[in-house]
């Protein structure tokens, strides 16, 4: 088997409704406090609650002459990008920006761009309709911009895996550092997808939490009563690089991604196949990407949406493929699902547990399902030593994404 | 020329496009402040609402000025206390 190819973390960044900032989302998550709240856009809808980013002014933190001409996914995306690439201690000013790739993670692209637009082409005609809608809405776009702030010339895309995006995106940056197209790719995911025909169209899925008299206990993966996901916003950015290129920069590194597997359950539109082999079969082939053994795993960084379904079929392979009982933690219970961002958000929250030692609880896990037999962390954080982790993600359309991250 | 009309012109920039006010002046093209092609068709838009008009997509242009701008708003009737 080929030596594992060990792909850098440097640099992280994070705009979550834990918080705006890897410190204090970390911070939040840690503590296990549940971000989910009522939200006035969505008066009068069945479910009228979310998590959003608290407090999140793009005018302020990206300057009003940057952040009209783009859709607030994009204006998430940008602010973590610029502290990941703070974080790394890199310059875009003295950079090869052709040696410097993007890949984002979206799912549903400037879906509040593309509502407010279409009520004012019904309303006033198509003469009235923005220029910048389509720049706007694209799902590819924020991959993009990311590249215009930052003058990063190589490769640019976005990949678009539903609930998976994010994890999808940092398997496919280090598959470009590894076939060498790049020394640096900013990889993560964004989304705000909180408009209200997107909310009727999950709730009508019957895919959310009906937990209304109770927003911060809506989202409880694993748990006995779970009832469904609580919906979110976010971005998540990490910046990988090929190992010499951080060695030779003098980088710290935090992590390494240092495997990644994918695959299709080929099932069924919304529901994960009940057997699991497609979820097992994306864990295992990214153990043998790693050359890992199960038994090398301390931690997973669970999928972990808190509906029945999702739950159940990851909690039956989590056990199935890990006999020895990782700590398995869904970041979810805080953090809500951010859709396309999840997986970046949750890559980075595994890069800082590896880091910390220190394992996050999974926020409202009161009474864990009796019927899933797995280790998840509760009631407190976990110190733990973690070597070896991984995090996963498993999309709508049967996509599912996993990633390893070991300590550097 | 009128002033208050350069001061509404101005204040649009300002508060939707976020220039800077100091770089509003008659000479000042639209491409100096960082409207680009996409950008004047915006313009135009938040402009006709302003002024409760119509404009053509020819009437504006990243190279133009704002005095052009002026001017085209005289000629539409928007003057002094307009």
């Amino acid at each position: 088997m080929a030596e594992p190819f060990h792909a850098a973390v440097t640099g992280l960044g994070l705009v979550t409704p834990a918080g705006i900032g890897v410190a204090e989302s970390w911070r939040t998550i840690l503590a296990g406090r549940p971000a989910a709240t009522r939200d006035s856009t969505l008066d009068g809808m069945p479910v009228d609650f979310t998590c959003r980013v608290p407090g999140f002014d793009a005018d302020a933190l990206l300057g009003r002459r940057t952040a009209w001409r783009l859709d607030r996914y994009v204006h998430l995306a940008l602010v973590a990008c610029r502290e990941a690439i703070t974080d790394a201690g890199l310059d875009p000013a003295t950079w090869d920006g052709t040696r410097v790739g993007v890949v984002m993670g979206n799912a549903l692209g400037g879906v509040a761009t593309f509502t407010t637009q279409h009520e004012t082409m019904l309303a006033d005609g198509a003469a009235k309709v923005s220029s910048m809608l389509i720049p706007m809405m694209g799902v590819n776009m924020v991959a993009g911009y990311l590249a215009i702030d930052c003058g990063a010339q190589g490769p640019n895309l976005v990949t678009t895996t539903a609930c998976a995006s994010g994890t999808t995106a940092i398997g496919t940056a280090r598959d470009l550092l590894r076939a060498g197209r790049c020394d640096i790719v900013l990889a993560g995911g964004a989304e705000a997808g909180l408009s209200r025909p997107i909310l009727a169209g999950f709730a009508r899925m019957g895919a959310l939490s009906g937990r209304v008299d109770e927003p911060a206990a809506a989202s409880r993966p694993f748990e006995r009563d779970r009832d469904g996901f609580v919906a979110a916003e976010g971005a998540g950015v990490l910046v990988l690089e090929r190992h010499e290129h951080a060695v030779a920069r003098g980088a710290r590194i935090r992590a390494r991604v240092s495997g990644y597997g994918a695959s299709a359950d080929a099932h069924h539109a919304t529901a994960p196949d009940p057997s699991g082999t497609g979820v097992e079969s994306a864990i295992r082939s990214a153990l043998a990407d790693a050359d890992l053994e199960p038994s090398d795993v301390d931690h997973v960084n669970a999928h972990g949406t808190s509906t029945q379904l999702n739950d159940a079929v990851e909690a039956r392979v989590l056990a199935r493929v890990f006999p020895g009982l990782p700590a398995v933690t869904s970041v979810k219970g805080v953090t809500g699902h951010s859709l396309g961002a999840a997986g970046a958000i949750e890559a980075a929250c595994t890069v800082l547990a590896i880091e910390d030692g220190e394992v996050p609880p999974t926020a409202n896990l009161d009474t864990p399902d009796p019927e899933l037999d797995i280790d998840v962390v509760r009631g407190g954080s976990r110190r733990l030593g973690v070597v070896a982790a991984t995090s996963n993600s498993f999309g709508f359309g049967g996509q599912n994404a996993v990633l390893v991250l070991t300590a550097a | 020329m009128s002033t208050s009309v350069l001061e509404r012109l101005s204040g649009i920039l300002v508060s939707y496009f976020g220039v800077e006010a100091d770089e509003v002046h008659p000479d000042a093209t639209f491409a100096e402040l960082d409207l680009d092609s996409l950008a004047i068709v915006e313009f135009a838009l938040v402009t006709e609402k302003e002024f409760g008009i119509s404009i053509g997509e020819d009437e504006v242009s990243p190279k133009a000025r704002v005095r052009d701008a002026l001017a085209m708003l005289a000629a539409k009737g928007i003057r002094g206390d307009g």
